[in-house]
């Protein structure tokens, strides 16, 4: 397996994600698998020199934005599914640095 | 044991667009917390950011005039970490493809001119800001930055002293500020710079561990932050101690920098292509277009005002260190053909007006082409130098014209020659002892008697027409 567990733990805490044990154990084994599927390619052709990468499956027509000021949202619906709120702020829980 | 410091910086400028980077929220500074966002900039789901044209090309601009290459497709890739300002969870950069690399900076150090590379100047979006409540298990969150089109402007660790720092700092300040690209306002965090510094005995070529400092508010906090790491720094080497890769903050209030010890994996961003933007072919004629349309940067613009105007060299540093200064200085000189008395003006009077009161020279009401026409007037005879320095205040505060002030006050000189005379023949008079010391040779005495006439005119004779006026008369009587 070239997928190991730890690797699993340490991506799910990147995360944000807390996944039981047996979670993990088939998490691994899962990605392991479809890893080990797009492996294959590398038994035909050489990807890392044969194929540029890939950053979007459109052709590129660059489709901008002006440069114009079109207003906001009010502060009411900005704020309407905020869990927790202080006047015109978003109030979350203070984030200590470890 | 002796340490060269080896500094990188890395600088955010805000870019001057009117709309956010991929929404259509204001940029303008302030407002009500939250009063400048929409879903996009809020990153609710489902959202699409669209680029603002404008910030590329101006982004653009700023990486040519640094000399980068850039490149010929523009991606984004998404920085992946966890923070209560970032609300997407990611922050849209770019990553392995900036949009350019190899440029440089030229500073003077120790009177000798350097060059600093600048590995690349690529763009991204600024986060919110959070602020600490006092006391509260709780923080507050404005989203107001969130979305704002920023360059980050990253340099090669070239630079080895806290002075040559701060003399890149201010070069590039200068720099984007001649482009138009940005406001540069420390202030108002248009402006923001991170330094990584380390140490290595003199004469090696290795680096050594580096700390990355952050939290400086102006360019001196970075000189003072990057000086007291040299001093942290080298007491640990001395000491034989190691030092650890770190981030630390600058405290202004202290004049120390503290550890923000964090964990080593908040440095895995996992970056990917962002999926909701479509790679930009940049192709050659931007990049011409911008380069044809950049204006003359300030070394350029420093030596022809000494090559074609003849300015000294310290003239066309202080003119050209601030663009608007020197655009009054060329509009003046368009109406006015003396360059070296305008810049004495400017650099004079002028200058003394604007440092008195903290203004910028866009701030006041003389027009360059006003100061022509004192100038002129000082040139007619009209007025003196002295009378001009009395004018000029109120030329600055009420954008009077120089001929308009001089009437209402009555300042002009006396330059009519019948009516000096009658003056001097009243000193010579008066003063027979010294046109006696005159006569035996005293070539010293003349001045007393121009001062004299200079009396009984209230200051307003030319003192020069004064001097030759007396000279005529004086011989007559020989
Ligand atoms: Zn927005």
């Amino acid at each position: 397996m070239s997928i190991k567990e730890d690797k699993i733990k340490y991506v799910a805490r990147l995360a944000r994600l807390k996944l039981t044990d047996e979670e993990v154990a088939l998490f691994a084994r899962q990605l392991d698998g479809i890893l080990g599927y797009v492996d294959k390619l590398n038994e035909r052709l050489d990807v890392a020199k044969d194929a540029v990468p890939m950053s979007h499956p459109h052709a590129a027509s660059n489709p901008f934005r002006e440069d114009e000021v079109r207003g906001s949202a009010s502060s009411e619906t900005v704020l309407a599914n905020a869990p927790q709120k202080k006047g015109d702020f978003f109030k979350v829980p203070r984030i200590i640095e470890e | 044991m002796d340490y060269e410091p080896v500094i990188g910086l890395e600088v955010h400028v805000q870019l001057k667009t009117s709309s956010k980077m991929f929404c259509g929220c204001t940029t303008e500074f302030g407002g009500s917390p939250n009063s400048h966002t929409c879903p996009v900039c809020l990153g609710f789901p489902g959202v699409l950011p669209v680029l603002n044209k404008k910030a590329l090309l101006l982004a653009v601009r700023a990486a040519l005039a640094v000399g980068c290459r850039i490149s010929g497709e523009v991606k984004f890739h998404r920085k992946n970490y966890f923070y209560p300002d970032l609300p997407k969870d990611y922050q849209i950069s770019q990553y392995d493809e900036p949009l350019s690399e190899n440029g440089k900076i030229e500073i003077m150090s120790g009177g000798t001119a350097k060059t600093i590379r600048v590995k690349r100047v690529h763009m991204e979006e600024d986060a919110g800001k959070l602020i600490h409540e006092e006391g509260e298990n709780s923080s507050l969150v404005d989203f107001n930055r969130s979305g704002m089109p920023l360059l980050e402007i990253v340099s090669e660790p070239d630079i080895n002293s806290p002075d040559e720092a701060y003399q890149y700092l201010t070069n590039l300040k200068l720099l984007l500020k001649y482009l138009d690209v940005s406001d540069c306002d420390m202030e108002k965090g248009s402006l923001r710079c991170d330094a990584n510094i380390s140490l290595r005995p003199k004469g090696d070529k290795g680096l050594g561990t580096k700390a990355e400092v952050k939290n400086m508010n102006s360019f001196k906090g970075v000189k003072a932050a990057l000086e007291f790491e040299i001093g942290r720094q080298s007491g640990l080497l001395d000491s034989g101690e190691r030092i650890v890769q770190e981030t630390r903050l600058w405290d202004p209030e202290k004049n120390i920098t503290i550890s923000m010890r964090s964990k080593e994996e908040a440095h895995d961003y996992r970056y990917f292509p962002e999926p909701d933007l479509v790679p930009f072919a940049l192709d050659g004629n931007v990049a011409k277009a911008q380069k044809a349309s950049l204006p003359e940067l300030p070394k350029a613009r420093k030596e022809r005002f000494m090559n074609l105007l003849g300015l000294p060299d310290y003239d066309a540093e202080v003119l050209t260190q601030e663009k608007e200064n020197a655009d009054y200085f060329e509009e003046c000189l368009k109406n006015y053909d003396k360059p070296k008395t305008v810049s004495n003006w400017m650099m004079g009077d002028i200058s003394a007006y604007l440092n008195s009161r903290a203004m910028s020279i866009t701030a006041i009401k003389m027009k360059p082409a006003s100061l022509a026409g004192l100038l002129k007037e000082i040139d007619s005879g009209k007025i003196s130098g002295k009378m001009a320095k009395e004018i000029i205040p109120e030329m600055c505060d009420t954008g009077k014209e120089a001929s308009v002030i001089i009437s209402e006050k009555g300042l002009s000189q006396i330059s009519d020659v019948s009516e000096l005379e009658k003056f001097a023949d009243e000193a010579i008079a008066e003063n027979s002892k010294t046109v006696e010391d005159f006569m035996k040779g005293k070539d010293s005495a003349l001045m007393f008697l121009v001062g004299q006439v200079m009396k009984k005119t209230r200051g307003k004779a030319n003192p020069a027409m004064v001097n030759e006026v007396l000279r005529k008369r004086l011989a007559g009587k020989k």
